[in-house]
């Protein structure tokens, strides 16, 4: 039973082994039944039962020891009909159910000293029984014999020899023993089953386990190794021809043993190998180690192969032969080409990219990269491998770019626009986009970029228009507001024509009036002055006739403003420095005023161009303006005249410190007629109004009430004049 | 010998006024009431020291009396009399020895004419 546990723990897979156990454990049956049974205090009935176990055993085990030797001598067509399984059991099957049921083998126990033997019964069965144990064991020794006559290996011989003695002992003692003496109704002899089977099992355990361990010796071993293994392995001898090659040899080349046998390794070899390639075969140095190569088939075609040789010496260091052991590589390289022809196509894809394209690691070292980004960064490769990803960027960017990094390692993805440096300095415009993922524990940034510089310009063009358009809208924003006042000044002008309408109406009306008026003014004051001609001694008379005469001066002064007025001319113009023209009209006036506590302060603009105007004109303007600011003082203050240059005008202020103008009557003042003075006849502005515009210029009021007033009088500087 | 003087106005009661003072001056007065009067006057062959003339006349009036003077080479000075304040300006190609605007002061026109014939 141990024998059984230790062939089943040795290999408890092994068919051999299996079969082994079996038959052991049909010995162990029996022998149970031996040792049950020679105890002469076993009760009949217990022997009876043990017989019945222990003939599972002597019935059968000739059948497993059968099967067992036709495993061993490896008879595997015959192990695979399966007629012979009812060959070996059906008939002991019956045997067994024959001896349970109605003791056919086995009669009767007999009480001996020893125990109980057994009384064989004299049946067809019985003789069944002995003749089929016989028959299989002789066959099992016959097959033996045959396998140990074609075993090359001595151990195997030695084992086949054990095994066919302690089989021939253990049959010839057991079948004297349990056979022939109890048919000889000798039962002295305690039936020695038990040590019979024991010294079966035991040589069989010995062959088995002995010789089976002892086959595998580094030879057997190599032997095995070599003719599985999947490698081609071809041996050389001395003279470089082919003494044999393994079966993976033959598959991969398509050759026979026979055929491949003695031939030069020449054969074998395909184009590039290092035996033809170099003049001394470098196989013979035993250099060859993981050579690419290929070997050449039967037929012809060529098989891509790792080759590694190595030389086999003598003790006395002269050439024995090479071993050659070659890789068939062809899967490999099929796989390889496939990944190749990727790469290529990747890498087609990759450069056929219209902006560029790279790859680098979470250090920062470019890894993959298109030629677009070696053409626009101007680098090399050899310097792009140098590089860390932020070299090909401004000093500016680069702390944007480095977060931007981080960014994407951070969250995968990221896009920016920057400027990428070339190698010259040249800043060129792109959308980068990176995209990170994890091989491996390892991150890398896959990248392009996009040349905006088109969009940028677009964007750039964009916005100039869009200035211009800005500029535009300014412009016509201005011509708006210029037409605005255009329009407003034509409503001035309008207003002014208007004006002039009427005053020239008027003026014509004056005229008229004025002439009619000169007459009998004429020949009023003429009787007058030929009344007081006369002796008059009636003072009365003598002082109204003056004061007729005066009346008539007066009249003929208003007549003479009407008509002046009513004239509008520029009058005799010349060159007239204006600064000497003002302080001509300031002589006249300076002491009368300074009678009046009115003081004149003078603030002329020296070197103004002189103007081409009428002095006279202008002298009774400035008069004008003079009486009327020393009007608005009555109890005096000061008047300041200025005089000063603005572009093409030259601009005259009186300003004083008077009463001013009430805002109502500002629009009137130039009205003629229109006068807030007892005595005054309304005409005096209108007229310097209608010269100052007869030159082209400009008059007018600013005045706050109770703070005084500036009349302003611009004129223009005409051309050509200094 | 008193001085001959054409004075013309279509006004009477001038007429009246400078022929009154004029005689009382010492002047030998003519008086003609229009410009028609007046040529026909001076075409008659009498002669004047000095023609006082009024500008505005209906009919022939002082511009056109000065022309027709001017035509039959007339050298007898003539003061226009007028109301225009820039006559002088407006009418200065034509020729005229003086000229005093109305209402006229009748001292400063008897110093105007004593002037123009103590010259001649």
């Amino acid at each position: 039973m141990t024998l059984a546990g230790f062939a089943l723990y040795k290999n408890p897979r092994s068919p051999l082994n299996r079969t082994f156990a079996a038959f052991l454990a049909c010995l162990v049956l029996w022998s149970l039944e031996n040792i049950v049974t020679q105890s002469p205090d076993t009760p009949q009935d217990i022997a009876r039962l043990f017989d019945n176990i222990g003939s599972i055993g002597w019935i059968s085990f000739s059948g497993f020891y059968l099967w067992l030797i036709l495993i061993f001598t490896e008879k595997k067509k015959i192990l695979k009909t399966k007629i012979l399984y009812l060959l070996l059991f059906g008939l002991p099957l019956v045997l067994l159910y024959k001896n349970w049921a109605a003791h056919a083998i086995i009669k009767d126990l007999v009480r001996q000293p020893y125990g109980w033997s057994f009384i064989y019964a004299n049946s067809v069965w019985t003789y069944l029984y002995f003749s089929y144990y016989m028959a299989v064991i002789l066959i099992a020794l016959y097959l033996l014999v045959q396998y140990g006559k074609s075993a090359h290996e001595t151990n195997r011989k030695k084992q086949v020899a054990v095994m066919f003695f302690t089989t021939i002992a253990s049959l010839i003692l057991g079948t004297i023993n349990d056979v022939v003496l109890p048919e000889l109704n000798i039962h002295t002899i305690p039936p020695m089953g038990n040590i019979t089977a024991l010294i079966w099992a035991g040589g069989m355990i010995f062959a088995m386990e002995r010789y089976k361990l002892l086959v595998i010796t580094p030879t057997v071993a190599a032997d095995e190794i070599i003719s599985r293994m999947s490698d081609s392995l071809v041996l050389l001898d001395a003279k470089g021809n082919i003494a044999a090659a393994n079966n993976a040899t033959l598959r991969l080349l398509g050759y026979t043993q026979h055929e491949i046998a003695g031939e030069p390794i020449a054969l074998l070899l395909g184009e590039k190998t290092p035996d033809k390639t170099e003049k001394e075969p470098l196989l013979w140095k035993g250099l060859v180690k993981d050579y690419e190569t290929s070997y050449r088939t039967k037929t012809g075609a060529l098989v891509p192969v790792i080759l590694s040789c190595s030389v086999v010496r003598s003790s006395e260091g002269g050439t024995m032969g090479v071993v050659m052991v070659a890789h068939d590589i062809s899967e490999r390289k099929k796989t390889q080409d496939a990944v190749l022809k990727e790469k290529n196509i990747s890498a087609a894809i990759i450069n056929s990219l219209p902006g560029i394209f790279y790859l680098f690691d979470d250090k920062g070292n470019f890894l993959q990269w298109n030629k677009n980004f070696e053409t626009i960064t101007g680098y090399a490769k050899e310097e792009i491998r140098e590089m860390k990803p932020l070299d090909i960027f401004g000093e500016e960017d680069k702390q944007r770019i480095r977060d931007a990094i981080q960014q994407a390692f951070f969250k995968g993805k990221v896009s920016m626009e920057a400027d990428l440096m070339t190698k010259s300095g040249e800043k060129v415009s792109y959308l980068f986009s990176g995209e990170t993922f994890d091989i491996e524990g390892v991150q890398y940034l896959l990248g392009t970029g996009l040349d905006i510089n088109q969009r940028m310009k677009k964007e750039k063009e964009l916005e100039r228009i869009n200035m211009k358009l800005e500029g535009s809208e300014k412009a016509l924003v201005n011509i708006l507001s210029d037409l605005k006042y255009s329009h407003e000044e034509l409503q001035n002008t309008q207003a002014q024509l208007i004006q002039s309408a009427k005053l020239a109406s008027l003026g014509k009306l004056i005229a008229d009036i004025a002439h009619e008026i000169n007459n009998p003014l004429m020949i009023i004051l003429g009787r007058a002055q030929l009344s007081l001609m006369e002796d008059i001694t009636n003072e009365e008379l003598k002082n109204n006739l003056h004061i007729i005469m005066n009346q008539c001066d007066r009249a003929k002064g208003i007549i003479q403003r009407l008509l002046m007025f009513s004239k509008q001319t520029k009058g005799e113009v010349k060159n007239t420095d204006i600064n000497q023209c003002i302080e001509f009209t300031v002589q006249l006036i300076e002491h009368q005023f300074s009678l009046k506590n009115v003081k004149i302060i003078r603030q002329y603009e020296p070197l103004l161009p002189s103007l081409r105007i009428d002095e006279k004109r202008m002298h009774e303007i400035f008069l004008n303006l003079l009486n009327n600011a020393q009007e608005a003082m009555p109890n005096g203050g000061a008047i300041t005249i200025t005089t000063s240059s603005e572009k093409n005008t030259i601009r005259i202020d009186f300003k004083d410190a008077g009463v001013g103008i009430p805002k109502e009557n500002i629009a009137k003042i130039f009205d003629p007629f229109f006068t807030t003075k007892e005595k005054g006849t309304g005409l005096g502005l209108s007229i310097c109004y209608s010269i100052i515009k007869a030159y082209g210029g400009e008059m007018r009021h600013e005045s706050k009430p109770g703070e005084g007033t500036t009349a302003i009088i611009l004129l223009p500087i005409e051309e050509g004049t200094v | 010998m008193k001085r001959k003087i054409l004075v013309v106005d279509d006004e009477p009661e001038i007429l009246a006024l400078l022929g009154e003072y004029l005689t009382k001056k010492g002047f030998q007065v003519t008086k003609c009431s229009g410009g028609e009067e007046a040529l026909a006057t001076v075409k008659s062959g009498r002669t004047f020291d000095i023609i006082l003339l009024d500008g505005r006349m209906p009919g022939i009036d002082g511009i056109a009396v000065l022309e027709e003077f001017e035509n039959m080479k007339f050298n007898i000075p003539v003061i226009f009399l007028t109301g225009d304040i820039d006559w002088e300006a407006k009418h200065c190609d034509v020729k005229v020895d003086s000229f005093i605007n109305k209402p006229v002061d009748l001292h400063k026109l008897l110093d105007k004419i004593n002037k123009i014939l103590k010259v001649r």
